[in-house]
């Protein structure tokens, strides 16, 4: 399937692989070209860059909001542009997302924002209440779990947003400026949920303009973006080695 | 699946009774029940009417002798009714004929000194029977005229027919707008959840998850339309049919329980129009998202 590598081992370690690809909005120039790069499975990322360097665009990419414009995309074994659009749910599935902008449905308590995608899922109510209720207490919501999206400051609401993305304990977290709206401590504290996941397994993608977050998590890869295109000045961050402890220098 | 489907619905919440789209459907309602009770009522009432008309006849006798006139009519009369193709023959009499000449022609009637004709009504055992009769009346009295009430009831029996059909097609054609009224709402509501169908697109949520919350919405509103339609379409055509039982007692009303069974069912069908019609909608549009 994978004819570029040819090695069987690199799409079992890879949980995502781009080769050499672009993305345009519109009919507008490329916002995203050449991009090239490998996410190991269990891996941490910080994607930095400049505002409108399309950081984003990149995470859009990987969350399947968009499908290239050229290149190739594999991810969880399978070729993306060649994905039918009915297996996208299960694939979705698999994927928890922290938007920039939070999305989170305004007519929906925090509880059942959370919930989503555990009902989305099917699961039972009785395996929704726990969780999601333990989920809000960790990041602090518990006593305000019931109030609507439109009633929380823009932190709680990143909070909101954070727990819905992790609550189904997904194979790949992507998260866009996931601490632009808390304090230094909350930041932290969503740090640490993030390593937590990621120590059970998760491949985390952390979109930010903090670089101090990076120090925060030993062996965390870096991907810089600048005017749309992964800059990389040792090419060692093309394919980051699987193993964080291989590259923890680089971070 | 069907727990997706008890969970709170991420859709705005629906208008209700507060929006348009129950009254349109309750209208609609109401004019399919009401069309249909048309048709039903019709449909019989022509056939019954032709039923009768077909072996019916008059016999036009323009004798302005009284005395020879009287004659003519009463050896017709002797005639026919001994052949074997005449059921019944029925004379009208004189002071019935009059009376209702002065009915349509007041005073002026007797001043010009109106002769009448006499008429006969003729039963045939079959329409067959028919040129039979007019050559034997023709050897009695040449001048008298054979009119076969087809002639004149026909075209009436044929109207009542069309309009029973068209009503039918009007019944139809309702339960059809209130579907695309279903899909209208369905899609314009479409437009102003993009974000949120956006989020359960990317949260996992397949198109069939995403169509069954609207569904159950146009499901919710067109119930109520159905049903408060439905409500008054019922009682009107209760109204009418009671009307139409003192007016045309005559009328057939034998298929009355079909009709109400028919009838009944326009609401749930125009519900289940509606619900498919808005799935299907709603699923197309989808199926040209990400
Ligand atoms: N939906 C869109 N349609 C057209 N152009 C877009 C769209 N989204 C982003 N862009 C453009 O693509 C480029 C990259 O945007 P992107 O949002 O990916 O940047 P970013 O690195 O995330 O910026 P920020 O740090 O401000 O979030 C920008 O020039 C932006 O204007
Ligand atoms: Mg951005």
């Amino acid at each position: 399937m994978d004819h570029i590598s040819g090695a069987p081992s690199l799409s079992s370690k890879d949980l995502v692989r781009f080769d050499n690809v672009g993305l345009r909005y519109d009919n507008s120039g490329e916002v995203l070209s050449d991009i090239s790069f490998s996410l190991a499975r269990g891996g941490f990322y910080f994607v930095a860059g400049p505002s409108g360097a399309g950081k984003t665009s990149l995470l859009k990419l990987l969350y399947l909001a968009q499908r290239p414009s050229r290149g190739k995309i594999t991810m969880f074994d399978a070729d993306i542009g060649m994905l039918e659009r009915r297996r996208l749910p299960g694939f979705r599935r698999r994927i928890g997302v922290v938007f920039q902008d939070f999305r989170l449905i305004p007519h929906l308590s925090a509880f059942d924002n959370v919930a989503l995608p555990l009902r989305i899922a099917g699961l039972n109510e009785s395996d929704i209440l726990g969780p999601v209720s333990e989920m809000l207490d960790w990041v602090k919501l518990g006593p305000r779990m019931h109030a609507l999206p439109s009633s929380l400051s823009g932190g709680e609401q990143q909070r909101v947003a954070i727990a819905r993305a992790v609550i189904g304990r997904p194979l790949l977290l992507i998260a866009d400026e996931p601490t632009g709206n808390v304090d230094p401590d909350m930041a932290v504290r969503l740090l640490q949920l993030f390593e937590g996941l990621n120590n059970s397994g998760t491949t985390v993608v952390v979109a930010t303009h903090d670089l101090h977050l990076m120090n925060r998590i030993p062996g965390a890869h870096l991907m810089r973006v600048a005017k749309g295109r992964l800059a990389d000045p040792t090419g060692a961050l093309r394919y980051p080695p699987a193993s964080r402890r291989a590259s923890a220098g680089l971070a | 699946m069907s727990r997706a489907d008890q969970m709170p619905t991420p859709l705005q919440p629906a208008q209700g009774l507060r929006g348009p789209v129950p009254w349109m459907v309750a209208v609609m309602t109401m004019l399919a029940m009401l069309a249909l009770a048309g048709a039903l009522a019709l449909t019989p009432a022509a056939a019954s009417l032709s039923g009768q008309i077909v072996d019916r006849v008059s016999i036009q006798v323009p004798i302005a002798e009284p005395l020879q006139r009287r004659m003519v009519v009463r050896q017709l009369r002797e005639n026919l009714a001994d052949a074997p193709y005449v059921r019944d023959v029925r004379v009208l009499s004189e002071s019935a004929l009059r009376a209702m000449a002065d009915q349509w022609l007041g005073d002026a009637g007797e001043d010009a000194a109106l002769t009448l004709p006499a008429i006969i009504d003729v039963d045939l055992v079959s329409a067959d029977g028919y040129d039979r009769l007019v050559r034997d009346v023709r050897q009695i009295s040449p001048d008298a005229q054979v009119v076969p009430h087809a002639r004149y009831l026909g075209p009436v029996a044929s109207l009542m027919r069309s309009l029973g059909w068209i009503a039918a097609g009007i019944a139809l054609l309702t339960a059809l707008v209130a579907g695309a009224i279903a899909v209208l709402s369905a899609r314009s509501r479409l437009e102003g959840e993009r974000d949120t169908i956006d989020i359960l697109h990317l949260v996992g949520a397949t198109d069939v998850q995403i169509a069954r919350m609207f569904q159950r919405q146009v499901a919710r509103d067109t119930l109520w339309g159905v049903a408060i339609g439905g409500a008054i379409g019922l009682l009107l055509t209760l109204l009418l049919f009671w009307q139409l039982r003192g007016i045309a007692s005559g009328l057939a009303t034998g298929g009355a329980a079909w009709s109400m069974i028919l009838l009944l069912l326009i609401p749930p069908v125009i519900l289940v129009i509606a619900v498919f019609s808005a799935r299907r909608a709603v699923l197309h549009a989808l199926g040209n998202m990400l």
